[in-house]
């Protein structure tokens, strides 16, 4: 006796919930990440030119980073920028993220004491002077 | 001192070599930008075709009297600045064209992603600064934390593969520092090549950096973003494909962006999320 | 039929990630719909580790087409035809290559642990009946032509429905219903001698 269509799309559609192993996309996703790198590495022989272009760097000999004046500059630049804030989110976001509802601003309310300041470049020493309130772009 | 190995490998270099002055024989390169405290030094990247050279105007210093340096000698260049990350592009004239490193189509976004300097030093991405004490960044910056000294700035940071993911720019502290995203170079690299100059946009909408999420304050009249129809009230979600969480990220997103370059934005109005197309304008000086 | 070419795609806005670089985008992706390509391609290829690199490359091809991606179809359509084709190519080669016998791939779906039935049939007995005729359903596959076999898995395996599966193989609905129907009454022949 032949089993009807029907009974044969059933048996087929239980092979709808047969699935891969636990963590079998996690290591899917790290072997595919390999195999980009290893892709652009064959591709271009990247790893090469860094190669080529770091022997040529230190062409620059041995006290490359020592110019004198140069050295005591730095030193003071480095004293001079500050460590952020605690608390400063981490960067661009990496999940979508739900904001409150926002009411609409009648009118941009002058602030008493704004002390958020935004640079206009990289400046990132105690003197630099950023532009306080609203800010146009 | 050694010269460097490329020398015998011009089929690499894309650029066709140069008629070079005999006695420029490349070994050591920086560049040095006049400051307070006297000359600053920077390392340079030698980029696209092998005679541009990207390097960091310390702040503090005039990035338009920057002079690309080899073996200690002045070497003939038009200068590039971008005044908002401070990145010089050096166009030298009268010079062999020198290896070129690949730049990486963007920075790492998470953390923990390893770094190399071309000297062999080794570093760590640490997430991103966007604002130190109470100034707002115009852009975002990787934070790297370093097995040794932090590097000098102007020092390119490459991946496993040897292609650049940063160049160092600050240094933060003991082992720490800030680096510039490739992207940025990118940006600045683009704008030179195509205007000869980074050219700032202007869409017209402002923002409250006190605020806590990035809401339109005001459109201004006939600008861009009013033609392309941005309202007040309007919370920036994404902007040219960037997402944005919070008022500096929409700062970083705007650096970005290119006069005469239509963007897509999202903007979240009355609870739904609306997409804007944009072009913005150039900034008046 | 509906003009739905004005719907947005619910993956629009991790492919324009995806696109501008944003490579954890791209695994939102590949996590998103790689159980449904799995499926795919391991019911036409009876194989595990065939499996395992040929969606390697699927992935890998989707990534370095996505510039070339202009949302013509939605991202799950046009990266399903990705692995329908390379799966077929695949099996072509395979044919030629290794003449692989049908014992040597009934080996590998038999006991093979890469396949977990979600279905959990509380009888025993009925359990080891399904086995069976599982096995039995899985060694018929094999010995459909690769044209029955991809409908079959299309439709019936993965419930995608005739006019769907019309768009990604490119051909008519009417086609994708007659080869169905011809797949199903060579499977029922091959299954007879297992009824009850």
């Amino acid at each position: 006796m032949k089993p009807t269509a029907e009974q044969i799309g059933n048996l087929l559609a239980l092979k709808r919930h047969e699935r891969p192993e636990e963590g079998y996309f996690e290591d899917f996703l790290v072997d595919f990440h390999r195999r980009r790198r290893e892709e652009e590495v064959r591709k271009t022989g990247l790893a090469g030119v860094w190669t080529r272009f770091s022997s040529w760097v230190s062409g620059l000999g041995g006290a490359k980073w020592a110019y004198a004046g140069g050295v005591a500059y730095i030193g003071v630049m480095a004293a001079l920028v500050l460590a952020p804030r605690e608390g400063v989110p981490q960067g661009p976001a990496a999940t979508p993220v739900n904001f409150p509802e926002a009411k609409p601003v009648a009118i941009p309310t002058p602030q008493q004491e704004s002390k958020v300041e935004q640079l206009q470049d990289l400046d990132l020493r105690p003197s630099a002077q950023g532009n306080r309130g609203e800010q146009v772009f | 001192m050694t010269g460097p190995s490329w020398r015998c490998r011009p089929a690499l270099i894309a650029a066709v070599w140069a008629l070079a002055v005999p006695a420029l024989r490349a070994a050591s390169w920086a560049a040095t930008f006049p400051g307070a405290a006297g000359q600053a030094i920077s390392a340079v990247v030698p980029v696209e075709d092998g005679r541009h050279f990207v390097a960091l105007a310390a702040p503090g210093t005039r990035a338009e009297g920057g002079r690309l340096l080899a073996d200690g000698k002045e070497v003939a260049a038009k200068v590039f600045v971008d005044p908002v990350s401070r990145l010089v592009v050096f166009r030298a004239t009268t010079t062999e064209a020198v290896p070129v490193p690949s730049l990486r189509a963007a920075a790492p976004l998470g953390s923990g992603f390893p770094v190399q300097a071309p000297d062999g030093g080794r570093g760590v991405t640490d997430g991103w600064v966007k604002q130190v004490g109470d100034k707002v960044l115009p852009l975002s910056l990787l934070k790297i934390r370093y097995t040794g000294a932090a590097p000098p700035p102007g020092t390119p940071l490459a991946d496993g593969e040897g292609r650049v993911a940063a160049i160092a720019c600050h240094i933060a502290g003991p082992g720490q520092g800030y680096a510039l995203p490739v992207e940025v170079v990118r940006r600045v690299l683009d704008g030179v090549a195509r205007d000869g100059a980074v050219a700032k946009a202007w869409l017209g909408l402002s923002l409250s950096p006190e605020a806590k999420t990035p809401q339109v304050q005001r459109v201004v009249d006939d600008s861009p973003a009013s033609r392309a129809g941005v309202r007040v009230a309007d919370v920036l979600l994404e902007i040219g494909g960037r997402p944005v969480e919070d008022y500096a990220d929409a700062v970083n997103a705007f650096y970005f962006l290119r006069p005469a370059t239509t963007v897509r934005m999202k903007v979240r109005r009355d609870g739904a999320e609306v997409a804007i197309s944009v072009t913005p304008e150039s900034a008046a000086k | 039929m509906p003009d739905d070419s004005h719907q947005s795609d619910p993956d629009d806005d991790l492919v324009e990630r995806a696109r501008a670089g944003d490579t954890r985008a791209f695994d939102a992706l590949i996590l998103k719909y790689g159980e449904k390509l799995h499926g795919l391609v391991y019911h036409m290829t009876a194989h595990k580790e065939d499996t395992y690199d040929l969606l390697q490359d699927i992935f890998a091809k989707a990534y370095h087409s996505l510039p070339r991606f202009r949302g013509q179809s939605s991202f799950y359509t046009w990266i399903y035809q990705i692995a329908v084709n390379m799966t077929l190519n695949f099996l072509k080669k395979r044919k030629r290559r290794t003449g692989m016998s049908l014992s040597e791939l009934d080996a590998a779906v038999q006991d093979d642990p890469a396949l977990i039935d979600g279905t959990a049939m509380a009888n025993p007995e009925k359990q080891s009946d399904l086995r069976e005729l599982q096995k039995r359903l899985n060694e018929a596959m094999l010995r459909l032509s690769e044209p029955h076999r991809t409908v079959v898995t299309m439709f019936d395996i993965q419930g995608m429905p005739h006019a769907e599966i019309a768009e990604v193989l490119k051909i008519s609905e009417g086609t994708v219903r007659s080869r169905l129907h011809y797949a199903h009454l060579h499977l029922q022949s091959l299954l007879q001698d297992y009824w009850e």
